[in-house]
């Protein structure tokens, strides 16, 4: 939690957005600590305000319409929300910097891939034209892709090379903290574990602190040391991968791994969770997942949960938690 | 690219005989003709008048005359003014470059006035700014030139005589007034072009891939959104150009200007068919010319455009 090595330290983050006289509340009191060289992976359905808490972590929510209220939002030091905009572009791209979810929307369709590299090094570091476009060179070939392709354009190029350049754009100055939104989504099956074990090497590499959004359990398992889970805008669950996947507590979390098939066991029926995420707008009171859960009681809808600490390792925010007798199919099975 | 640019110019060939055949017949409609001008209110009897008439060769049929200027003209002969019997050539480059001058002014003040109030509109969209320029551009749209020339010359020529009222078209203060009317009148329509193509432009994706990586703001828009932007804005001022090449004829009235716009005026009213149909036809090629120019510089602004050239394939 709360440590001086932190690189990033988020503390009662809330984003809202006031469109057309109505709020809706993207996200609500999220705390996010991260060290360097740990990996947290910020798991939840479309909407749960996942992208969201990441582009405040950038200060790049356009405001209007969106209004971000925190304690903190501080990247390596620097608070993000007080920093004046020259500021900002300094540790933007340098401290911080992020993969975006749509490789074929995030890069500039009229310059060459090379130059969108070369771009962040210029702004950056301290080196000559030339320098800088060796170096984006360097990190194209890091990617994967051969440097006589630098002076082409993005739509020469296919969606998983296209998320490669946004990968390598993302780590060309190197990084403290790199936030990588979905980076897997777009691309095939093959690429996808190609791009993830590019960013494994890159983290062992550099130390870079990684927040991964995704809603792949999977990939989750396989590249985070810290999973936090996302509900209408709050975490609702936050653990060590270890006490995530084999102490869940929230039920919520149980519903996610229930969705996942199993290969070992095709008989049984998936479990989805029944019903939909509320609507930012009109998230209802008390627990926001009480209508779609199968332990709710009267109590959850009037209260909204606070956060418990189940150890040092894993909180949960659920009202039952205290209950004594209270326990959740997943973990009565162990 | 070589072929697409040898097309485009081959195109203008069934434009020039359209073009010169619809001038021969809208001036032979037209009431009287250059014979009946020059002698008007000359003492002449009506067989001297047609002996003038045949001697110029303006008593054949109308195919036969057409035919033969067109013929004439594929040999590079644009005829000579039945007027002044000046080689129309030299009669319509003696004032183009006049015009250029002017049309080059128009743009100037077009492009400072619209990219800069575009671009600022559609980052504020909804602000009272905003309106206030879409407002302005409302009004650009709809005051007419003329009337807007006249008020100028009033405010400016008369009433404070900072410029000259007619303009000679050689010294700089006599393009100011004439470019400053013609260019309000263009900046009306390219300002509401740089704003919605901004406004396009500004929710993509890349421009917060460019802020994530530090991009100082301005550059996020006078750079990697304007690069973006820039096609349509430059269609808008290619064929505003190319409009003003042409000569635009009610501001060289106004301010008795001698570009090619007035020349080709006079030429009708005199009923000098040679003349008339030489001006719509260069005006036509330089036209032609120029937006063949705004296709090209396409390809430099985006690439995926110049793919298409490479291929062959028609324009965007």
């Amino acid at each position: 939690m709360e440590n001086k090595n932190n690189v990033l330290n988020i503390e009662n983050l809330s984003v809202e957005f006031h469109v057309d006289g109505e709020i809706a509340k993207s996200v609500t009191d999220v705390n996010i600590h991260l060290a360097e060289g740990t990996t947290l992976g910020l798991v939840g359905e479309t909407g749960a305000g996942k992208t969201t808490t990441a582009l405040a972590a950038l200060n790049l929510i356009q405001c209007p319409p969106g209004v971000i209220k925190a304690d903190k939002v501080e990247v390596c030091g620097n608070d993000m929300l007080t920093l004046k905009q020259h500021e900002l572009e300094h540790v933007r791209g340098k401290d911080i910097s992020m993969i975006f979810q749509d490789p074929m929307t995030s890069l500039n369709p009229v310059f060459d891939v090379g130059t969108q590299i070369q771009e962040s090094i210029l702004l950056h570091e301290k080196l000559s034209k030339e320098e800088a476009w060796e170096k984006a060179m360097e990190m194209l070939e890091l990617v994967g892709i051969p440097r006589e392709r630098g002076h082409e354009y993005p739509h020469q190029f296919s969606g998983g090379m296209k998320q490669r350049v946004v990968i390598a754009i993302a780590l060309a100055c190197t990084p403290k903290i790199l936030i990588a939104d979905e980076p897997t989504t777009a691309l095939d099956v093959t690429i996808q574990a190609q791009v993830l074990e590019m960013m494994k090497d890159l983290r062992d590499k550099y130390g870079t602190a990684m927040i991964m959004i995704t809603h792949d359990l999977g990939i989750v398992a396989e590249s985070c040391d810290y999973v936090a889970v996302m509900y209408a805008g709050r975490i609702i669950e936050y653990g060590t991968l270890d006490e995530i996947f084999n102490n869940t507590r929230h039920p919520y979390t149980e519903g996610l791994f229930n969705s996942l098939p199993n290969i070992n066991n095709r008989v049984g029926k998936l479990k989805p969770i029944p019903g939909m995420m509320p609507d930012p707008r009109a998230i209802p009171e008390g627990c926001a997942f009480a209508d779609r859960c199968p332990y709710a009681t009267e109590n959850c809808t009037k209260k909204v949960p606070e956060t418990l600490k189940v150890n040092d390792d894993h909180t949960v925010a659920c009202s039952r938690y205290n209950e004594p007798d209270f326990m959740i199919e997943r973990s009565k099975a162990k | 690219m070589w072929r697409y640019i040898v097309k485009r110019i081959l195109m203008l060939i069934p434009v020039i005989i359209g073009a010169s055949l619809l001038v021969f017949c809208v001036m032979n409609l037209a009431k009287g003709d250059v014979v009946s001008i020059i002698t008007a209110g000359a003492d002449m009897s009506n067989e001297q008048i047609e002996a003038v008439r045949e001697s110029m060769g303006l008593n054949r049929p109308l195919l036969v005359r057409y035919f033969e200027y067109l013929f004439g003209l594929f040999r590079g002969d644009f005829g000579k003014s039945a007027i002044s019997n000046e080689p129309v050539l030299r009669l319509f480059f003696r004032r183009f470059p006049a015009t250029v001058k002017l049309a080059i002014g128009a743009t100037l003040v077009n492009v400072c006035l619209s990219l800069p109030i575009g671009i600022f509109s559609a980052r504020h969209q909804g602000s009272i700014a905003d309106n206030a320029a879409m407002v302005f551009a409302l009004l650009g749209v709809s005051m007419p030139t003329f009337w807007l020339g006249l008020m100028f010359i009033v405010l400016f020529c008369v009433n404070l005589q900072w410029f000259p009222a007619t303009a000679g078209g050689t010294d700089l203060k006599s393009i100011v007034l004439p470019s400053i009317t013609l260019g309000i009148g263009m900046m009306a329509t390219s300002t509401r072009t740089t704003r919605s193509a901004m406004l396009d432009v500004l929710r993509q994706d890349y421009l917060r891939t460019a802020r994530a990586k530090g991009v100082p703001e301005k550059k996020v828009i006078n750079v990697h959104a304007l690069k973006n932007a820039m096609i349509p804005i430059l269609t808008t001022y290619g064929t505003q150009l190319a409009k003003a090449f042409g000569g635009g004829a009610v501001i060289e009235m106004v301010f008795a200007y001698p570009g090619v716009g007035k020349l080709l005026l006079d030429a009708i009213n005199n009923r000098d068919t040679t003349l008339a149909c030489g001006c719509i036809i260069l005006q036509t090629t330089i036209t032609v010319i120029v937006l063949l120019g705004v296709d090209i510089l396409y390809a430099f602004v985006d690439p995926r455009v110049k793919a298409q050239y490479a291929r062959g394939g028609k324009k965007k």
